[in-house]
């Protein structure tokens, strides 16, 4: 976090700093510039030409050692004329190139090594025409001396700046960042399963979002286990009753007298077996019905499923003594789904009906599908019916109708749900007229297709 | 000894009338709390196996009844939760014990029994003149030697012992020695006092009839 905060900071320095310096050098030239301008002046106001026409500089000791009198500095001058002949001055400073250059000229040169800066000005002396030039000279000492001090009194506070703003931002960034911190740490000391809502206490506002949304997703997950605990906990309070039987006849066969009749107990015991394997079935069907989110792209024929389920519950319905009537075109009736999963729906559907039609061999139940655009499974059953405060519930896992003597898990219409569910297709349960229910599954985006 | 079972699931409750049959006891089994609380009020039971998870009216519910009714009878509540909460809330409201499902039919009858011995005042072995009768095993002895009675005697003793010192009505012996399917006469209860009398009086049973009313053995 430090490191993004510094890069750009130190880069705005770097470039603070360039700039600085461009700035400083800028200054320093041109005061100095300035300055030996008005030395090259002074001394060009003390040329003149003699009586006798000759170009003659008039300074006197006093001015000499006023000009070469510069500090730090060692001053040179010099008078040319306009051949680049030196009339006057010091030999050691170069003489003047470009003589075509107008005004006042500056240029970087050097003496034995040490680098100076010459400035260079035209004169005219009366009468001739001729031009004469005065160059005036001086090392750079005082000159980089001021543009350093320039220089640093621009970028020492500026580094002072970005020092004190790095410092400040990581404090607050880290003040910032405690309460996610603390969050983190918080986490971190729950109970592997704890999921009760965050109480940060005193947290600020940035944080809100993230702790609602924190306290949101714990809500869903609690909801989650505490079904999933239910489910197991209901399955294996299921699973306990046959099992409580098939215990009971073992314990009471093993202590039956040699000969006794145990075939009774075998015929119970057999029928508890089935039970919990019926139980188990409908386990692992609804786990892979619930499990599966993958969207249903399979296509599967309704009546085909239809006269399935009913091959499959003859015999049931003929150990109930329920009568079935089949209405199935003869035609493949085609709905979005996996064949598999059409005929668990079917089949748990059409078993409902025959468990809970009319009893003493009056039952009966009609199943018939429609074609069309949304092909349809209807089931109906004579009996009881259904109460209206009911018929929600029926679809709830484990969920038995009270006072029901029939024998079942509670399972069967929690798997219709999730299978029409992933199927697209819409349940709807109305009364029968002269008692008893009615299914009707109404299956969607679908194409018939006879052939 | 008579047991009131009230379970609803068909299986559990075939199963546990076929075993405890076998044991020697006479059996009611009611699917729902409401019949089995009309039952209980009108007739007598040694002990009541009552399922918690009922349909309607729930165990619970059933128990809490029947207490309020002032019925005393020993209640074993079978439970099908592992939870803590739903034995002590059994208890609380009147049970005298529990097992949970699926339990082990030898541990449900030595609960049975340990319920019933509350009737001896918890004492295994009871001593009746040269006889002594063993709770437990239901067997009556005179020294090392098994005294020899039809079950149906050995009912009739046994409610008798259970209630000694105690007049035991004719209509009470009876109820508890009918269930819906064996209803006993009060003229065949005479004849199985009769042959109690004669088989046991030689050995010291103090058995009176009390004309009109009842039985009762004196300790």
């Amino acid at each position: 976090m430090l490191l993004w905060l510094l890069i750009p900071l130190i880069s705005l320095c770097g470039l603070s700093t360039f700039v600085a310096y461009k700035l400083a050098k800028t200054f320093a030239n041109q005061s100095h510039d300035e300055l030996l301008l008005n030395s090259a002046d002074s001394i060009a106001g003390r040329i003149r030409r003699n009586k006798i026409g000759v170009v003659v500089a008039d300074l006197p000791t006093a001015a000499q050692a006023i000009l070469r009198r510069s500090g730090r500095d060692s001053s040179y001058y010099q008078i040319v004329d306009s051949k680049g002949h030196r009339l006057a001055g010091d030999s050691i400073l170069p003489l003047p190139r470009n003589m075509s250059l107008e005004g006042a000229q500056f240029r970087y040169a050097s003496i034995e090594g040490v680098p100076i800066r010459i400035c260079r000005i035209p004169l005219h002396i009366a009468p001739s025409r001729d031009e004469i030039w005065v160059q005036y000279a001086q090392t750079l000492n005082s000159r980089k001396r001021l543009q350093n001090e320039i220089f640093l009194s621009i970028v020492a506070p500026q580094l002072l700046l970005v020092i004190l703003a790095s410092f400040s931002a990581w404090l607050g960034i880290c003040k910032g960042l405690a309460p996610l911190r603390r969050l983190g740490q918080l986490l971190n000391s729950r109970e592997k399963l704890d999921l009760s809502p965050i109480e940060l206490g005193d947290d600020p506002e940035e944080l809100a979002p993230l702790k609602q949304a924190l306290n949101d997703l714990f809500l869903r997950a609690r909801h989650q286990i505490e079904l999933q605990r239910q489910f197991v906990g209901n399955a294996a309070h299921q699973l306990r009753t046959p099992v409580t039987a098939m215990k009971t006849y073992i314990d009471y066969a093993e202590r039956a007298k040699d000969g006794a009749d145990l075939t009774e107990v075998i015929g119970q015991m057999s029928e508890a077996t089935e039970r919990v394997v019926r139980l188990i079935n409908q386990l692992l069907l609804l786990a892979r019905t619930e499990g599966n989110t993958d969207k249903v792209t399979g296509v599967a024929d309704l009546a085909q499923a239809a006269t399935n389920a009913g091959n499959q519950l003859v015999h049931e319905a003929l150990r109930r003594r329920v009568e079935m009537d089949f209405e199935v075109p003869e035609i493949p009736v085609m709905v979005t789904a996996e064949q598999g999963d059409l005929e668990d729906l079917v089949a748990n559907i059409v078993d409902n009906a025959i468990k809970y039609s009319a009893k003493d061999g009056l039952g009966k139940i009609w199943v018939s599908v429609e074609t069309g655009i949304q092909p349809k499974l209807r089931v109906e059953n004579n009996g009881e019916g259904i109460k209206d405060s009911e018929k929600q519930k029926i679809f709830e896992r484990f969920y038995r109708l009270p006072g029901t003597q029939v024998s079942g898990c509670g399972l069967g219409l929690s798997i219709v749900v999730e299978i029409a569910d992933r199927c697209g297709a819409t349940i709807t349960l109305s009364d029968r007229i002269g008692g008893g229910t009615i299914f009707l599954v109404a299956f969607s985006n679908v194409s018939s297709c006879p052939h | 000894m008579k047991v009131l079972l009230v379970e609803d699931d068909e299986m559990v409750a075939e199963s546990l009338v076929l075993a405890l049959a076998s044991s020697g006891y006479l059996i009611d089994c009611f699917s729902d709390g409401s019949n089995a609380e009309v039952a209980v009020s009108n007739d007598f039971y040694n002990l009541i196996i009552l399922d918690l998870g009922l349909p309607g009216m729930n165990g619970l519910e059933f128990l809490k009844r029947i207490r309020q009714k002032k019925i005393s009878t020993p209640v074993l509540i079978l439970t099908a939760k592992d939870t803590y909460d739903e034995r002590i809330e059994g208890l609380d409201s009147g049970a005298n014990d529990y097992v949970t499902k699926p339990f082990h039919l030898g541990e449900l009858e030595a609960r049975m029994r340990a319920l019933l011995r509350i009737g001896y005042n918890n004492a295994t072995t009871v001593k009746l003149g040269e006889l002594s009768f063993d709770t437990s095993k239901r067997l009556l002895r005179r020294g090392d030697d098994l005294i020899d009675l039809s079950p149906r005697e050995y009912a009739v003793l046994e409610i008798l012992i259970h209630n000694i010192g105690s007049m035991v009505t004719k209509e009470k012996m009876a109820s508890l020695l009918s269930n819906w399917e064996a209803p006993v006469s009060h003229n065949a209860l005479d004849i199985i006092i009769h042959r109690l009398r004669k088989k046991l009086e030689p050995f010291g049973l103090n058995l009176q009839t009390i004309r009109g009313l009842g039985f009762i053995v004196e300790p």
